[in-house]
């Protein structure tokens, strides 16, 4: 349909479109970035918004920490190398070994069984050996608790593993020590350098792993040992959080034991490391009411002759205890970062605030006017929120950290086990810079459901309802499903907030009400990142296609 | 100075904007109907219809806000999400009150200048042309219609551009702004730009728009220059006032006027011209006791155009909600 009139045509046809004498301006993406930059700081409310952000993060941590004692004592823990807490607790048969030498075991079977607990019935799986129960040679700087050490060992649910200095570990053959399918394992030492060695017949070996250990003496101590960490049931439930601990004992028989460089002076002595001296008594299988140290039998003894060469005799030797990291139950400094969450809503209000009050207002529609390319817009809003509350939450996170650990020792939790750590410490940069990052994504997935709801109450209601709701949940179900949502939710992210160090090696009683997370600090952070980007990319197709 | 770029896919040298064939429901409601116009640089062109018409439909189509269900409008040549930094091509002007209360105007026009790396300078020179200097450094939460619609007007201008899309700016303007906005709508035009201006009121576009789209339920009504309108609706009409009301309209209807009795006692006759009007009456001894010849409105002209076309006071759809 042709609606212009002819004579229209004629009349005006001889008018030139205007032309701007003015410079044409730019409308890349840094132009976009700048100006929702400018939209966010001339808005005196949400300038405060984010000073309250960075208070409402550092004040409540501040609080905690200062409001958190220590009532339990806890048994002096040995100090490992770099002034770690440590476990260091075995049986051992061992030897003097000089700067170059090697020992070599053949291990036939692993066996263990829970010797002590509590309570009437015993735990599942009471007559199985721990999974990381542990059996097989060391060398170590002496028998005092906490020395520098290298051993190599098997495993009932690991395999072997190459360890060292208590952090240390390294994976080798698979699968347990039969009868039917030994394990053998060697140490040499050159140095001060060990390195292990496993093979499944003693002709072919494969080299585990090697280290060096500072502090290691001319002479050191070389044997065969058998270790099986304490175990845990943990329990949490609507009215109970608990980790029930119970004692272990694993046996291991050993032959073809073959010590190289072994100094000629003493013999093979038996130490329980970590508890009285000297071979422990032969007896009964440890029961309800044992002692500590219950479980040191020497099944078959004799001494081996001479400072070096090989022996077929078959010693089998039983123990509990472990040679691993000391991680204490209870987290306060992770715990105390819980506070961070007064900042978290004011960050996903604000976060909501800056893409629907647009929508309430029409704004939107000018900023798409203005930036048509709507995808951009929503990427640019990300960037700015998600910078501007990781500043915020930067600035009260990092001023709390310190201020916190000195509020928590004058508390009265004992260093090491609690070490004082600085905020330069890979755990002080994980929980402060993971606080700040977990403001920054939370903002990103708020401002994300704000684009699809258009409305503030559903966008903080969806912020809230994915960060916070699970974490509260978490402490109150029971464990399994408390779990499930600490591994699936956005609150994973919460993890970055654990002041203990995990290691897989280590068996440990691991509950959310305990600040324990199911997955480690950096992969449950990325859960969130998945959710945001997930939310963000959700809301970048739909703003795309609807109407504005 | 960067050149402007030339549009040189235009049906048309002059026309800025290029609506055609536009179809849009919101649900059951159609919004718009198969609509076509085209928007010609150097005039202000009046958007005419009445509340729901589909007016500002028509705007956020044009503006890439809205997609509509067929049909497609064109800026220079190009749908407006696919322009280069689109505020230096069209300004626009939809929503005066859409405004964040707590950020002053200044730093609303701030914003909308970075997205477009447009200076600061920039927003001082449109702060200025607007008459805004002082109320800027407010907060926009206590502006007046007036202020925000003239601070919408300065956003507008930021880019300097050839083509402006304003939609009902005359809301809420006082008397003195009323003159302002109408002045500096026929100076953009004379500039050379292409102006487009929604109003539910014909009269706000009298003596300001060269040129009328009327549309009502989403339908192209007239689309015709104000010139054209006027001398089409202006016949010759006489207004009357006699106390001899059956007389006169007995006389003048012999005579082959029609009549209708609009007030009381007053005539209004078409057909005759005032000359012959006086000469009928006193040939008949008529008494009268005021004469005048009437020239019509573009209020009036625009009843006339739509009268039968659309029944609005009874069925105008109602104002879509977006």
């Amino acid at each position: 349909m042709n609606v212009v009139p002819e004579a229209r045509r004629s009349s005006t046809a001889a008018i030139t479109p205007y032309q701007s004498t003015q410079p044409a301006g730019r409308d890349g993406f840094p132009q976009l970035l700048r100006s929702e930059w400018t939209k966010i700081r001339t808005v005196r409310a949400w300038v405060a918004a984010m000073i309250a952000a960075a208070v409402g993060v550092g004040l409540p941590i501040v609080a905690l920490s200062a409001t958190a004692t220590d009532h339990n004592s806890i048994p002096n823990q040995p100090i490992g190398p770099g002034g770690l807490a440590v476990v260091d607790s075995f049986y051992t048969e061992h030897h003097p070994i000089s700067a170059d030498g090697s020992i070599t075991a053949r291990v036939t079977s692993l066996t263990g069984r829970v010797i002590q607990f509590q309570g009437a019935s015993a735990p599942p799986g009471s007559s199985q050996p721990q999974p990381w129960a542990k059996a097989g040679v060391i060398i170590k700087a002496g028998t005092r608790p906490g020395s520098p050490y290298a051993a190599i060992m098997i495993t009932p649910d690991h395999g072997v593993r190459f360890q060292y200095d208590f952090t240390g570990d390294v994976a080798g053959l698979a699968g347990s020590a039969s009868a039917q399918s030994p394990r053998w394992v060697r140490l040499t030492r050159s140095g001060d350098t060990i390195t292990g060695y496993d093979s499944a017949d003693g002709a072919h070996w494969f080299t585990v792993g090697s280290v060096r250990l500072a502090g290691l003496p001319a002479t050191a101590e070389a044997g065969i040992f058998v270790a099986s960490p304490d175990d845990f049931i943990s329990q949490q439930g609507y009215a109970s959080n608990d980790g029930v601990p119970y004692q272990t004992r694993a046996t291991a028989a050993f032959d073809h034991i073959a010590l190289v460089g072994g100094t000629a002076t003493a013999g093979w002595r038996a130490t329980q490391v970590g508890g009285p001296q000297g071979p422990a008594p032969a007896g009964p299988i440890c029961g309800p009411g044992a002692g500590p140290h219950c479980g040191k039998t020497r099944a078959i003894g004799g001494q081996a002759s001479g400072s070096a060469g090989s022996s077929t005799r078959s010693v089998t030797l039983s123990g509990n205890g472990d040679i691993a990291p000391y991680v204490p139950i209870v987290d306060p400094i992770g715990v105390t970062y819980k506070g961070s969450v007064v900042g978290l809503i004011v960050v996903i209000a604000l976060a909501a605030l800056f893409i629907t009050s647009e929508y309430r207002r029409g704004l939107v529609r000018t900023t798409f006017i203005a930036s048509p390319r709507r995808g951009r817009v929503l990427v640019a809003k990300a960037i700015v929120i998600g910078a501007v509350t990781f500043v915020a939450g930067l600035i009260g996170a990092a001023i709390a950290f310190p201020i916190a650990e000195h509020k928590l020792v004058s508390g009265g939790w004992p260093t090491p086990i609690y070490p004082v750590r600085a905020i330069t410490s890979g755990v002080g940069l994980q929980i402060v810079i993971g606080t700040a990052a977990l403001l920054a994504v939370a903002a990103v997935l708020t401002l994300a459901a704000g684009a699809l709801l258009r409305r503030s109450t559903g966008a903080i209601a969806a912020g809230v309802l994915a960060l916070i709701f699970p974490l509260v949940l978490a402490t109150v179900l029971p464990q399994g499903p408390a779990v499930w949502l600490l591994r699936l939710t956005p609150a994973a992210a919460f993890g970055v907030q654990q002041g203990n160090v995990h290691y897989t090696q280590v068996t440990h009683a691991c509950l959310p009400y305990n600040n324990c997370y199911p997955l480690a600090p950096w992969p449950g952070f990325a859960v969130l990142c998945a959710w945001a980007l997930a939310a963000l990319g959700l809301a970048i197709y739909v703003v795309r296609r609807r109407d504005a | 100075m960067i050149a402007r770029p030339v549009f040189p896919n235009l049906h048309r040298m002059d026309a800025m904007i290029e609506v055609s064939g536009l179809r849009k429901s919101f649900g059951p409601t159609l919004a718009l109907d198969d609509l076509s116009f085209n928007v010609l640089a150097g005039q202000v062109t009046g958007f005419v219809g009445p509340n729901g018409a589909g007016k500002s439909t028509t705007m956020r189509v044009i503006l890439g806000l809205d997609t509509p269900d067929a049909g497609h409008a064109l800026v220079s040549g190009q749908p407006y999400r696919s322009l280069r930094h689109p505020m230096n091509q069209v300004g626009a002007l939809l929503d005066a009150g859409a405004l964040q209360p707590g950020r002053t105007g200044r730093n609303h026009l701030l914003w909308l200048a970075r997205s477009q790396g447009l200076s600061a300078s920039r927003v001082d020179e449109v702060i200025g042309q607007a008459g805004l200097e002082k109320a800027v450094k407010r907060k926009a939460g206590g502006y007046s219609l007036g202020m925000r619609q003239r601070l919408g007007l300065a956003a507008a201008m930021l880019g300097d551009p050839p083509v402006l899309i304003l939609d009902e700016p005359f809301n809420g303007l006082d008397p003195e702004g009323i003159v302002w906005m109408r002045a500096h709508l026929a100076e953009l035009a004379a500039q050379g730009r292409a102006v487009l201006v929604s109003s539910h009121l014909m009269s706000e576009l009298q003596d300001t728009a060269d040129h009328l789209v009327v549309i009502g339920r989403g339908q192209l009504i007239a689309d015709t220059s104000v010139r054209e309108l006027l001398a089409a609706a202006s016949g010759d009409r006489v207004r009357l006032r006699t106390t001899a009301r059956s007389e006169a309209m007995a006389v003048l209807a012999s005579a082959g006027g029609t009549v209708a009795a609009t007030e009381r006692d007053t005539l209004t006759v078409q057909g005759l011209n005032a000359e012959q009007v006086i000469a009928l009456l006193g040939r008949a001894s008529v008494p009268f006791s005021e004469i005048s010849a009437h020239r019509a409105t573009l209020e009036e002209a625009y009843m006339e155009l739509t009268r039968g076309a659309v029944d609005f006071s009874a069925s105008a759809a109602p104002e879509v909600a977006r």
